[in-house]
C-alpha cells in the first residue's frame, strides 16, 4: 500500500508549499487582475481592468518595447555564449582557475552589474574618458547616452554580462560530454573544424540551445529590477509599469498592476508551451532530411 | 578536455581570454571604485583616494553587520528548506515513473518561467493577514519559491542518472531506512545537493524585490542596503557592499566545497 | 591498402607511460591482431595509427611516407570505435555519407556509393533509419559501411566485437573477415580476447606492460611465446626448472632438444595440452590431485613429487583423483627461459 502511494507522498510537500505559496500568490493576482482588489470599486469580478489596460496603446508600446530588449539581449548573450563555450572547448591547457573566474559574473548579483555597466559606461563613466583620450569626443554630454537611454542599451548590457557565461557553462556542460568521441570519429573521416561544428556539434546541441535561450528570454523579459535602475525614465518596459501601477497611492491601480503581470506570465508560459510542442513535434517527426 | 586536433587553439584562447577579461575588469575597477574619493573627468584614475567610504560601511553603528547577519541567515534557512522539500520531491520525480510525473515536473518549474514580482504582488496581501510580513520567516518562504525549481532541476537529474539500485542493495543487505539515507543515498548525491545548495544560497542572498516587498521594510539585507545608495549616486558605498557581497557568496561557495571534499575524505570508503 | 610501420613509438600521459618503444611493421593487406589486457595502451597506438594522438616520441609511416606529424583528416586510416560512434541525430544513410562529404564529392556519387557498401553490409534500404532504431549488429554494420566507403587503405577496430552478443560474434568476425577480402585493405584489430585474435588474423601482436611483447602468427604465439610474460598471457603455462647442456633442456620432465644457449638457470614451460598422462607404467609418473570435468576438456593438476606440480588439459576425462598416471612431454613442447626472468 505504502509502496504504491510512495512517489505521492514524496512529492507532497513540494506541491502543498508551492500550491500555498506560489500557485496562491499566482492566484491572488489573477483574482486582483479581475478587480478583486482592498478599496475595489465593484463587488463583483470584472474585466473592466484588462479593458483599460490593454486598451491604451502605451501598454502595447511597452510590450513591444519589452520584446525589443528581451530579444536582443536573448539573442547577443546566446550567440556570443555559444562562441564562448567553443573557446573554452579549444583551450589547449586544462585551466581550472581560468573557468573559475569565467564564471565569475554567474555569482554576482544582477544589482552590482547595474553598478558596474554604470561606472563603465555612463557618459562620466570609464569608456566616456577612454574617448575623451583618444580625442573622440570633446567633453561628457558628448559620449552617446548608454543608460537610461531609449535603446536600453544599459540594460541589455547587464543582462549580456550575466547571461554570456550562463549560456556558456550550460552548452559547455553538453558539449563536453559529447564532443571528444564525435569529434574523433568525425576528424578521423576527414572532416574539417568547421564541418564538426556545424554538421555534428550545433544539431547536436539544438534542444540544449533552444533550451537555454527560453530561460534567458523569459527572465529578460519579466525582470523588474535592471531596468527599473538602468531604464530610461520615458520607456517603460511591462515589469516597470507593473510596479508604477502597483505603488501607486490609489489602490485601485492594483488591479492594473496585476494585468500587466497576468500578461507578462501568460506571453512567458505561452513561449514555454510552444517550445514543448516543438520539441515534442520534432522528436515524433524524427530528423528526416537527405544526405 | 584537453582535446585539441587543428591549429584552432590560438583563436579558442584569444576569444576566451577576452571573455574573461570583460568579466573580470570592470569588477577591478569596482575594487578601485571602494577607495576612491574623488575621480573627476575625464581622468582615467581616481585623483583622490580614501579609506573612508568602507569605513563608513564596516562602522559600527551602520547597519552593515546586522543586513549581512539577517542575508546569511536568511540565505542559509532557504537552502535548508529548500532542499527539505527538494530531495524527497526529486527522489520521486527521477526515480519512479508515476502517474502525474511530468505535470508535477512542470509544477514545479513554474517559478523559473513567472517573473518574480508577479507572483510577490500576488502574495503579498496574504502575507499581510497572516502576518508574516516583516519576519524572517516570511522572507525565507518567498525565496524557497524561487529557490525550488534549480533544486529540483538539479537533484532530479542526479537521481534519474543513479537509480535506485544502491539503496536497494543496501537494504537488501539488512540496512535501517535511516542507515541508507545517511551511508547510501546522501554520499551518493552529493554532487548534487552541493549545486542545488549553492545556487539556493546564490538565488535567496540576491534577492531584492521580494525581500523589499514582503520584508516591509523591516528586514534588512545586503541588497536592500546598497540599492538607496545607489540610487543617490553614492556608488563608492554601493561599489564596498557589491564587493562585500561577492567576497561572502565566494566564501560561502568555498565553505561548501571544503565542507565536502573533508566529507568524502572522511567517508573514502564511499567514493564512487 | 596501405603499409604501416611504426618506428620506436612511445606515449606518455603525464608521468604515465602508456607505450614503450613500440616498432611495428604491418604488411599491405594484412589483418593483424593488437593483442592484449585492458589497459595496454592497444586502444592509444591504434589511435596513434589514425592520427588522433601524436606519440611522444617515435615515427609512424604509411608506404614508406612519414605521417607522425600529419592530422587525422589526411591519413587514410579509419577507425571503428566500440561503441561505433554513430552520430545519433543523422541517420544512416547521412552517418555513411559523412566521410564522403567531408571529401567534397558530388552528390549524385554519394547517393550511389552510400547504396552499394549499404548493400554490401547487407543493410539495403536502411537510409533512413535512425542508430537509436537499430541493433547492436546493425549498428557496426553501419559503423564499418562508414568506414569502409571512404576507401581506405588501413581499417582500425577497437573491440568491435566485445559489445555483441555471443551468438552474433561469430557472425560477425567471419562478416570482417570477408569484407577485408573484397574490399583489400589492410586491417588493424584490437582485442583482449585470444580465441578471437587467433580465429581472424594472419599475425598476432601482442602487447603487454605498455611493451610489445612479440609479432608472430596465431600459432608461434600460442605453441612458442617468446617470452614468460607472453606464456603467462596464455595463459595454460607450467614452469619446470632445469639446465640446458649441448642444445639439450634437462629437467625432472625429462631431456628435450632446444635450440638455445647452454645455462645452469632456466625455466622450461610446458603448456597444459602438451602433457600427455597415461596409464601408470611407463616413463615418468605422477598423481593426479584434483580433477575438474568441464565437457570438452578436463583440467588436471598433477604432482610429481614435493616440489613439482602443473596443470594438465586434456581431452580424456578417465583419469580421477588420487590415480598414479604417466607423465609425458612431447619434445616440442618446450619453451625455455632465462630463470632471471622472474617478473615481480
Amino acid at each position: 500500500m505504502y509502496r504504491r502511494f510512495k512517489p505521492y507522498i514524496l512529492v507532497a510537500p513540494l506541491l502543498v508549499f508551492l500550491g500555498a505559496t506560489f500557485y496562491f500568490g499566482l492566484g491572488n493576482g489573477l483574482l486582483q487582475s479581475f478587480g478583486a482588489v482592498p478599496g475595489a470599486l465593484e463587488s463583483r469580478l470584472t474585466l473592466r481592468y484588462y479593458r483599460e489596460v490593454l486598451g491604451e496603446t502605451s501598454f502595447f508600446i511597452s510590450l513591444l518595447y519589452t520584446v525589443y530588449v528581451a530579444l536582443v539581449a536573448t539573442v547577443v548573450s546566446n550567440l556570443l555564449g555559444i562562441v564562448g563555450a567553443f573557446a573554452m572547448l579549444g583551450l589547449k591547457r586544462e585551466s581550472k582557475w581560468p573557468k573559475f573566474f569565467y564564471q565569475l559574473p554567474l555569482v554576482v548579483p544582477h544589482l552590482v552589474v547595474v553598478i558596474l555597466v554604470f561606472h563603465l559606461f555612463s557618459q562620466t563613466g570609464l569608456f566616456s574618458r577612454l574617448a575623451w583620450r583618444l580625442r573622440l569626443v570633446a567633453e561628457a554630454n558628448d559620449f552617446p547616452l548608454l543608460v537610461f537611454d531609449p535603446g536600453a542599451v544599459g540594460v541589455i548590457l547587464v543582462y549580456l554580462y550575466k547571461q554570456i557565461p550562463f549560456v556558456s557553462m550550460i552548452v559547455f556542460g553538453t558539449l563536453g560530454s559529447i564532443s571528444k568521441s564525435f569529434a574523433e570519429v568525425a576528424y578521423n573521416l576527414g572532416a574539417s573544424r568547421a564541418m564538426l561544428i556545424s554538421q555534428v556539434f550545433l544539431p547536436l546541441l539544438r534542444p540544449t540551445i533552444l533550451s537555454v535561450f527560453l530561460m534567458t528570454f523569459t527572465f529578460s523579459f519579466g525582470a523588474f529590477e535592471v531596468p527599473f535602475l538602468l531604464g530610461s525614465p520615458a520607456w517603460n518596459m511591462l515589469p516597470v509599469k507593473a510596479y508604477v501601477y502597483y505603488t501607486n497611492v490609489d489602490l485601485t491601480y492594483r488591479a492594473q498592476a496585476m494585468v500587466v503581470n497576468v500578461m507578462i506570465t501568460v506571453i512567458s508560459i505561452g513561449l514555454v508551451v510552444a517550445y514543448s510542442h516543438a520539441a515534442h513535434l520534432r522528436q515524433r517527426m524524427g530528423n528526416g532530411g537527405d544526405i | 578536455m584537453t582535446f585539441k586536433m587543428t591549429k584552432g587553439g590560438r583563436l579558442s584562447a584569444l576569444i576566451f581570454y577576452s571573455f574573461l577579461a570583460a568579466s573580470v575588469a570592470p569588477l577591478l575597477s569596482l575594487l578601485v571604485l571602494t577607495v576612491t574619493a574623488a575621480w573627476p573627468y575625464p581622468r582615467l584614475s581616481p585623483s583622490v583616494l580614501s579609506w573612508r567610504y568602507i569605513a563608513t560601511v564596516f562602522a559600527p553603528n551602520r547597519q552593515t553587520a546586522e543586513a549581512l547577519g539577517n542575508s546569511v541567515l536568511i540565505a542559509v534557512l532557504t537552502t535548508l528548506l529548500t532542499l527539505l522539500i527538494a530531495v524527497p520531491a526529486a527522489k520521486a520525480l527521477g526515480l519512479y515513473r508515476f502517474r502525474g510525473r511530468a505535470t508535477v515536473k512542470l509544477l514545479a518549474l513554474m517559478p523559473l518561467m513567472v517573473p518574480s514580482i508577479t507572483v510577490t504582488m500576488g502574495m503579498h496581501f496574504s502575507m499581510i493577514r497572516l502576518g508574516l510580513t516583516g519576519s524572517i520567516l516570511g522572507v525565507v518562504i518567498i525565496h524557497t519559491v524561487f529557490t525550488l525549481p534549480y533544486a529540483i532541476r538539479v537533484l532530479t537529474n542526479v537521481f534519474e542518472l543513479l537509480g535506485e539500485r544502491h539503496e536497494v542493495q543496501a537494504k537488501m543487505l539488512g540496512a535501517s531506512q535511516l542507515m541508507v539515507l545517511r551511508n547510501v543515498t546522501i554520499p551518493l548525491i552529493m554532487p548534487g545537493l552541493l549545486s542545488a545548495a549553492t545556487m539556493s544560497f546564490i538565488v535567496s542572498f540576491t534577492q531584492y524585490i521580494t525581500t523589499f516587498l514582503i520584508g516591509g521594510g523591516r528586514i534588512l539585507t545586503i541588497p536592500l542596503l546598497f540599492v538607496p545608495h545607489l540610487q543617490s549616486g553614492e556608488i563608492q558605498v554601493a561599489a564596498v557592499y557589491s564587493w562585500l557581497f561577492i567576497m561572502t557568496t565566494l566564501g560561502a561557495l568555498a565553505i561548501t566545497q571544503g565542507a565536502v571534499k573533508k566529507f568524502y575524505k572522511s567517508t573514502y570508503l564511499l567514493q564512487p | 591498402m596501405a603499409n604501416i610501420k611504426l618506428v620506436d613509438v612511445c606515449k606518455k600521459f603525464g608521468a604515465k607511460e602508456t607505450l614503450s618503444n613500440i616498432a611495428l611493421e604491418i604488411h599491405d593487406g594484412e589483418m593483424l591482431a593488437l593483442l592484449g589486457p585492458s589497459g595496454s595502451g592497444k586502444t592509444t597506438l591504434l589511435k596513434i595509427v589514425a592520427g588522433l594522438e601524436q606519440p611522444t616520441s617515435g615515427r609512424v609511416f604509411f608506404n614508406e611516407v612519414d605521417y607522425t606529424d600529419a592530422p587525422a583528416q589526411k591519413r587514410k586510416a579509419i577507425i571503428v570505435f566500440q561503441d561505433y560512434g554513430l552520430f545519433p541525430h543523422m541517420t544512416v544513410g547521412q552517418n555513411v555519407a559523412f566521410g564522403l562529404r567531408a571529401r567534397g564529392e558530388e552528390r549524385q556519387q554519394i547517393l550511389t556509393k552510400v547504396k552499394n557498401i549499404l548493400q554490401l553490409v547487407q543493410l539495403s534500404g536502411r537510409e533512413s533509419s535512425l542508430p537509436a532504431e537499430l541493433s547492436g549488429g546493425e549498428k557496426q554494420r553501419v559503423a564499418l559501411a562508414r568506414a569502409c566507403v571512404v576507401e581506405p587503405g588501413v581499417l582500425l577496430l577497437d573491440e568491435p566485437f566485445s559489445n555483441l552478443d555471443t551468438s552474433l560474434r561469430l557472425g560477425m568476425r567471419e562478416f570482417v573477415a570477408a569484407l577485408q577480402k573484397k574490399l583489400k585493405f589492410t586491417c588493424v584489430l584490437v582485442t583482449h580476447d585470444k580465441e578471437e585474435a587467433f580465429m581472424m588474423s594472419e599475425r598476432v601482436a601482442v602487447i603487454l606492460d605498455n611493451r610489445l611483447e612479440q609479432v608472430a602468427p596465431p600459432e608461434i604465439i600460442y605453441r612458442k611465446p617468446a617470452t614468460k610474460k607472453v606464456a603467462d598471457f596464455m595463459g595454460d603455462a607450467n614452469y619446470v626448472p632445469g639446465k640446458v647442456i649441448s642444445g639439450k633442456f634437462v629437467c625432472e620432465l625429462g631431456v628435450m632438444p632446444v635450440n638455445e644457449p647452454d645455462t645452469d638457470a632456466a625455466l622450461g614451460m610446458f603448456q597444459g595440452d602438451q602433457i600427455s598422462l597415461g596409464r601408470a607404467g611407463t616413463g615418468f609418473s605422477g598423481t593426479v590431485t584434483a580433477r575438474k570435468f568441464a565437457g570438452k576438456l578436463t583440467y588436471y593438476t598433477v604432482a610429481m613429487g614435493p616440489h613439482l606440480s602443473f596443470k594438465v588439459t586434456s581431452v580424456t576425462s578417465d583419469f580421477l583423483v588420487g590415480e598414479t598416471v604417466s607423465v609425458a612431454v612431447a619434445p616440442s613442447g618446450v619453451n625455455v627461459y632465462p630463470l632471471a626472468e622472474e617478473s615481480p
